[in-house]
């Protein structure tokens, strides 16, 4: 049976992520180039689309500890706060996005 | 051999009770109608009764002010309910617009104005009482074809409806 989403918590540096409306999480691509540091290249992304409140544009750069649990996900890594959008939709709500890159 | 009218209508078949559903006794009629300054409404013109050929009545979730925005979200647990939140907007026609529309294709010439006001009147099938609003009309002239038509209106929400139920069809007419 298929994992249902819900109960889904996201939070970015100690700060929850609320009223979200999908988030997809990408993996790591190609090889690990023997990094030794913190790097993002390839390292996997994840994007987030909420109504509610989030890292504001401020955040862009920064780095913080990336917490995703519920709806059979289960991930805690350092991840970069990368683009944040904001969609106005005539006779609706606003929609925010994030995007996150993992550190490894 | 006389010339035969291309508006000469065949007459509507009678209803079926074995093939439910289907309503070929529909009569659908658009009064104008006008408002002056101090919010009398009159009539605007004659009563206008359509020739039906197809016949929509469908929500439309953009300009409604009555459906509500649905903004649940993945936290929520299973087994809750679906969270909404009322549009910023209001809608404009009448007493407010419900965002439901119908939208009749029909025989005839009866062009009508946009933003053309009204009370639409549907019985047969669907039987509907309410205040309107043209959104967009349209005639079609073709070779080897009678004049077609297409108006969509925009229903108020003070409408009243009931239906579509089976055996729920007005007398045939022969018009």
């Amino acid at each position: 049976m298929a994992t249902y989403s819900v109960e889904v918590e996201a939070s970015w540096n100690g700060k929850p992520i609320t009223e979200m409306r999908s988030l997809s999480i990408n993996g790591p691509t190609g090889p690990s180039e023997a990094r030794d540091f913190f790097w993002v290249k390839n390292s996997g992304s994840v994007s987030i689309t909420y109504l509610g409140s989030g890292p504001g544009t401020g955040m862009w750069g920064r780095y913080a500890d990336l917490v995703i649990k519920g709806g059979g996900l289960d991930w805690n890594q350092r991840a970069v706060c990368g683009q944040t959008t904001c969609s106005a939709n005539l006779n609706g709500v606003t929609e925010y996005t994030v995007e996150f890159s993992f550190l490894t | 051999m006389a010339t035969p009218d291309p508006l000469n209508k065949t007459p509507h078949g009678p209803y079926d009770p074995n093939n439910s559903g289907t309503c070929q006794g529909t009569v659908v009629t658009f009064q104008p109608q006008k408002t002056d300054a101090n919010g009398t409404i009159s009539n605007d013109g004659a009563l206008v009764t359509y020739t039906v050929t197809n016949l929509t009545y469908s929500l439309s979730s953009q300009t409604s002010s009555s459906d509500e925005l649905d903004v649940s979200h993945i936290g929520q647990a299973y087994g809750e309910p679906v969270l909404t939140q009322e549009r910023p907007l209001i809608g404009s026609t009448g007493g407010g617009d419900s965002g439901k529309e119908v939208q009749i294709d029909f025989i005839g010439t009866k062009a009508l104005d946009e933003d053309q006001k009204g009370e639409l009147v549907i019985k047969g099938g669907i039987d509907l009482t309410t205040q309107a609003k043209v959104t967009s009309s349209s005639i079609t002239l073709a070779v080897n074809d009678v004049i077609r038509g297409s108006v969509t209106f925009s229903v108020s929400s003070h409408a009243t409806e009931s239906g579509p139920h089976d055996g729920d069809c007005v007398t045939p007419t022969y018009d």
